[in-house]
């Protein structure tokens, strides 16, 4: 038993020892295992206790667990002390340059206007619109003659067409999706087209063959020029981030009745007159109006009972004009020198 | 269209009116006013002189030496150069120390050794046109020494107004239209224009009418004509072409002058025939014979259809009515006796006529907006007024031919006098639009509770129809600016989810935000040399019947081009940082053509496209671009919420309606995407020669997804069911076969599945090797294997019989199985 006590001692003074000579965390780690763990030196001494004739299990078993309850302190507050002092040494040791490029994932960009149209479908969202889209490649019926425009007809001047060699054309503004949304819903309906429209126009800094529109189409009882003006007001407010003024001009387009142009006080220069607004304090915007009793009829909505007000916008224009851009063509181009500038706009 | 300030003026009472505050008026209340010019300002000081004496200049063979005189000091010495000028001349005389409109200070001067006094104006010279041909020369007889601004008819002021305004309303492509308008807006008294003399000549013209025949009432509403004999034709008085030019139209000869002037006016263009050129004593307003030939009056020979109506006499087409006259039957210089014409033809018809034969007129410009038939006579009678003025000798010979198959029939609308208020959102009290409506025209009386409204023949031929028109007339005059925000009031309804915009809009966010595709934008029409470079049959694309060049004169079948053609673009040599990199992305829609699937019209597809070409940090040789791009495919697809999608080498791939296997795609480096079956996405690395064709540098690899499958597998897809994570450990196991080369690792894989589908839990390809070691045209594959059990831990010995059924499965496929262990810990 004396033998088995000793042995005991000098295990305890050789752990000690080893504690306390221990460089680094990650020894005293090893010597935990190696001293406490389950096939550890002092679990050796205490299974070898079961060998033991019943009397002397007692003392040296007590020991044992003295010893293992002393090493097991003394590795504690080792350790204490030796992570105290890396975690102090963590910023010189493990020193980073913060200005080195770290491994990047991403760095993609949405187009700026994907960015645009994100944001004008939640405001529409938000206030009850559907969202909807339809067909490039129209019929006349559609594009033209559901809109009060029939063949023939001036207005078709001003709406440069793309035509297929089916018959068919690309369609030159978004109304078309007014009139489909109006044939296969009932009133009321609150819903925006958003998406392409192409030009049959010589391109310029100003003038693409492509582009995008936003149009809103409002059909329900005694609705009028006020709820007009209210909707695009809280379209425009929620574009420029700022409350706007706007102001009507009569103007005509064939599917809405009155029609007006819709002009934005200067935002460049707050109505004063500068170079962007052509010293006049507005810009023209766009186009809208009641919707057309005409359209109301050939769309299967009965104009006695209801009335709608619609309005139609160049997403590039706004685009542009958050921007700064002042070539259209940049939208279309795919450089990447280009797209590269817009990130992903707050609306990812 | 242009009007003129002062010929508004004489149209209506504008005393005290700025021209600035009219235009503002009119924008904001009839049409947009896009432009005011002031002409003839800074003319103070130039004044009228006689150019008493011509002679050439001493040391240059261009100049000539006159001698001015102004009636006031002695005459004075002046160095000129324009070729038309002579003796006995009234001009525009700029005295030394004078500024002239365009900022010019006059100095005196030695021109070529003789001192010059001042100068001989040309109308570019005092802001007049651009005209420097020569000097003005007003008309003899006109005072000398007094302001130019008189005799010039300066001193006046342009409105433009935009031409797409005013498309809808014939009345307003004359002076009297809008004198209307400013009439209403300012209330102020019009002046019609007078005809009183032309109404005497025509009461006192004896001979019978000239006999006119109007093939179909419906192309001509009404035909006039007036015979006028005693005619001389001449030179326009200045002050008259001065107005002509300042609206944009050239001074032509006195007979052809008057008509534009008219048809300024009034809006009712005319047409002056030279009597001697109508033959047969009668004119027929028809259609053209098919092939029928008429020269235009500028020398145009057209040939005609029977759609073109034309206004010929027993032998030949006299004019293409209401586009332009015909050369023959002009105006001279001798002619004594003129035909008047001032009809009314159907718009549509004139229109085609117009386009059909690319000469797009003023006349046809007036035609095609539907004019009043009844402003026909008026105009007519206008023309013999002015003339008058200037030939007293003219008189009209005969009764006016008037032939009116479909006069105008009043129409008049009844209006709810609350519409207005209700349309507009504001309260217009009925009063309020009584008062404006008679200002502009129309007649208004109260019949029981609505008003009834009398539309004016300028305003009924297709303007204003419905109540609506009239809350739209009330409203401008009364002034838009009373309108007042009102928010949208109404049940609020879920808006309806539209599932292609959801699958856009999380894709893009996929591509752009956490995969590092820049979004681009391309056309969706391109041309032959672009299809022959990506090898796209161009015969399957959908042609343009008017593109804007050869380049761009098809639609898009597939999105390879705009990717290839957006991928040179931003290669190498912008000198951009990152240019290395390139990940491009778009959405957008391809077309195909109607086939026996779709007979009835071409089908839009919407799809997404990618292109991968990236250097840096791939490995070509172990096809890391093209596998970049179908790992991003298969990622985008699970974004999008399609389940267990599977590439394979597309080789094999039944396309179904796809159509064939686009042939830019490398056969070597290409997959199909499937799910349950059917394709969704193809992907694969671009064929070097077409990379070659494009000019692309290095390798890249493009996918396209159909949209349209895509939600079909989403659609069908059932919602997730709940399965209760694993509570017993997993026992891995790793096994290492050779194979041919060209044996999918799928399909190993799939075998170690089915060997025990309840056991596998997940089969993971860690290592591909062919080289050293493994023979020729083998490669080995190897997996990790997980066994596992719902409801224990899998015993020692079932792990071994799961193994050996592994092992047993590849070895049955004829597959060599290199290793298996347990993997180690």
């Amino acid at each position: 038993m004396a033998e088995m006590l000793d042995r005991i001692q000098e295990l305890a003074s050789e752990a000690e020892a080893a504690v306390a000579a221990a460089p680094s965390v990650e020894a005293l780690e090893a010597l935990q295992t190696a001293w406490l763990g389950r096939s550890g030196r002092l679990q050796e001494i205490l299974r070898a206790i079961g060998t033991l004739p019943p009397a002397e299990r007692g003392p040296v078993g007590r020991a044992a667990n003295d010893v293992k309850e002393a090493v097991t302190s003394r590795l504690t507050a080792r350790l204490g002390e030796l992570r105290a002092a890396a975690e102090g040494a963590l910023g010189d040791a493990r020193w980073v340059d913060a200005t080195m490029p770290g491994v990047r994932r991403g760095g993609g960009t949405l187009h700026p206007v994907t960015q645009m149209r994100r944001e004008l479908e939640d405001l529409f969202l938000s206030m009850g619109f559907s969202i909807l889209d339809g067909p490039w490649v129209e019929d006349d019926r559609h594009n033209f003659e559901a809109l009060n425009v029939a063949k023939d007809h001036p207005a078709r001047d001003a709406q440069d067409t793309f035509w297929l060699e089916d018959g068919h054309l690309l369609r030159t503004h978004t109304s078309p999706v007014q009139v489909r949304a109006m044939e296969t819903r009932k009133p009321p309906i609150r819903a925006v087209a958003v998406g392409r429209v192409f030009r049959n126009e010589a391109l310029d800094a100003s003038h693409e063959n492509t582009f995008h529109q936003i149009e809103g189409l409002v059909v329900d009882r005694d609705v009028n020029v006020g709820h007009l003006v209210h909707t695009l007001k809280t379209l425009l407010s929620a574009v420029f981030g700022r409350d706007v003024e706007v102001r009507l001009r009569p103007s005509f387009f064939p599917f809405t009745e009155p029609s007006f142009e819709l002009d934005l006080r200067c935002l460049v220069c707050d109505g004063k007159g500068c170079p962007v607004c052509k010293r006049s304090g507005w810009v023209e915007l766009l186009g809208c109006g009641l919707v057309h009793p005409n359209v109301l009829r050939a769309c299967g909505v009965d104009p006695a009972a209801w009335s709608g007000f619609a309005f139609g916008l160049g997403i590039d224009r706004l685009v542009m004009m958050r921007h700064g851009i002042e070539d259209i063509r940049w939208l279309m181009s795919g450089d990447l020198r280009f797209l590269s500038q817009f990130g992903a706009g707050v609306s990812g | 269209m242009k009007l003129s300030w002062r010929w508004l003026s004489e149209l209506v009472d504008l005393a005290g009116v700025d021209p600035a505050e009219a235009a503002r008026a009119l924008t904001f209340k009839s049409a947009e006013v896009e432009g005011l010019e002031r002409l003839g300002t800074g003319l103070d000081g130039v004044v009228t002189a006689r150019v008493d004496r011509v002679v050439p200049h001493p040391n240059a063979d261009r100049l000539r030496l006159c001698t001015v005189s102004t009636g006031a000091g002695a005459p004075v010495e002046v160095v000129c150069g324009a070729l038309n000028v002579a003796e006995g001349q009234i001009v525009c005389f700029a005295r030394v120390g004078l500024t002239l409109p365009g900022g010019l200070t006059l100095k005196k001067a030695k021109i070529r050794g003789v001192e010059s006094e001042g100068m001989i104006c040309a109308e570019d010279e005092l802001g007049l046109g651009t005209n420097h041909d020569g000097i003005i020369v007003l008309p003899p007889g006109t005072p000398v020494g007094v302001p130019v601004s008189g005799p010039l008819g300066v001193g006046d002021a342009v409105l433009e107004v935009g031409n797409t305004a005013i498309t809808n309303r014939p009345d307003l492509w004359g002076h009297v239209g809008f004198a209307r308008e400013l009439s209403a807006i300012l209330s102020r008294p019009l002046r019609p224009p007078p005809t009183a003399k032309a109404e005497a000549s025509l009461s006192a013209a004896r001979a019978p009418a000239l006999p006119v025949t109007i093939e179909d009432p419906a192309a001509c509403r009404r035909y006039v004509g007036l015979v006028v004999e005693g005619v001389r034709n001449g030179r326009t008085p200045p002050a008259l072409v001065r107005r002509l030019e300042a609206l944009g139209l050239r001074s032509v000869d006195l007979l052809v002058d008057l008509t534009n002037l008219v048809m300024l006016e009034t809006g009712q263009p005319l047409h002056a025939f030279d009597l001697r050129e109508i033959r047969g004593g009668a004119v027929h307003v028809r259609s053209a014979r098919p092939g029928e030939a008429f020269e235009t009056l500028d020398g145009k020979a057209l040939s005609l259809v029977s759609d073109d109506l034309v206004i010929a006499d027993a032998e030949r087409v006299l004019a293409l009515a209401g586009v332009l006259g015909g050369k023959a039957s002009g105006v001279r210089a001798d002619t004594t006796a003129i035909l008047v014409e001032s009809a009314c033809f159907e718009a549509a018809r004139t229109r085609r006529a117009s386009i059909r034969h690319g000469t797009r007129t003023d006349a046809s410009a007036r035609f095609e907006k539907s004019l009043d038939p009844a402003g026909a006579l008026p105009a007519a009678l206008r023309y013999v007024e002015l003339l008058l003025e200037h030939v007293p000798t003219a008189h009209v010979a005969r009764a006016a031919a008037d032939a009116h198959p479909r006069p105008f029939t009043p129409r008049s609308i009844d209006l709810a006098p609350d519409l207005v208020s209700r349309r507009l959102g504001i309260d217009v009290p009925v009063e309020t639009s009584v008062r404006h409506l008679t200002a502009l025209g129309f007649g208004v009386e109260r019949a029981g509770a609505v008003l009834r409204v009398s539309v004016p023949s300028w305003r009924a031929t297709k303007d204003v129809v419905l109540p609506e028109d009239l809350v739209e007339e009330v409203g401008r005059i009364h002034g838009y600016e009373h309108v007042k925000p009102i928010p949208l009031v109404g049940p609020l309804l879920p808006a309806r989810p539209d599932p292609l915009r959801a699958l856009e809009r999380r894709g893009k966010t996929l591509l752009s935000l956490d995969l590092g595709y820049a979004e681009i934008a391309s056309y969706v029409f391109h041309g032959l040399k672009e299809c022959e470079r990506t090898k796209i049959d161009p015969e399957a694309c959908l042609r343009l019947r008017n593109p804007l060049s050869a380049e761009q004169d098809r639609l898009q079948v597939t999105t390879a081009q705009n990717l290839l053609r957006a991928l040179v673009r931003n290669q190498a040599g912008t000198g951009q940082p990152g240019m290395g990199v390139r990940r491009l992305h778009e959405w957008t829609r391809v077309v195909r053509k109607a086939d026996r699937r779709t007979p009835e019209r071409a089908t839009e597809i919407p799809v997404v496209g990618l292109g991968v070409a990236e250097r840096e940090r791939l490995d070509d040789a172990k096809g890391e671009v093209f596998l970049a791009a179908k790992e991003d495919v298969l990622a985008l697809l699970a974004r999008l919420g399609v389940t267990g999608a599977a590439a394979s080498d597309a080789g094999d791939a039944r396309l179904d309606d796809l159509g064939p296997l686009p042939a830019w795609l490398h056969p070597g480096r290409r997959a199909a995407v499937r799910h349950g079956g059917v394709v969704l996405a193809l992907v694969g690395e671009v064929l070097p020669a077409v990379a070659r064709a494009w000019d692309l540098a290095g390798t890249a690899a493009l996918g396209e997804i159909h949209l349209d499958r895509v939600l079909a597998a989403v659609a069908a897809a059932p919602a997730t069911m709940y399965r209760p994570p694993p509570r017993f450990p997993f026992a891995p196991f790793d096994v290492a076969v050779i194979v041919d080369r060209k044996t999918p690792a799928a399909l190993v894989a799939d075998e170690l599945r089915r060997s025990a589908p309840k056991a596998v839990r997940g089969v993971t390809l860690f290592d591909a090797y062919e080289g050293p070691g493994i023979p020729a045209g083998q490669r080995s594959l190897a997996f990790t294997v997980t066994f596992g059990d719902d409801d224990a831990t899998l015993s020692p010995k079932t792990i071994e019989v799961l193994q050996a059924r592994a092992i047993d499965a590849l070895r049955k496929k004829g597959y060599t199985v290199r290793t298996a262990d347990a993997p180690k810990k």
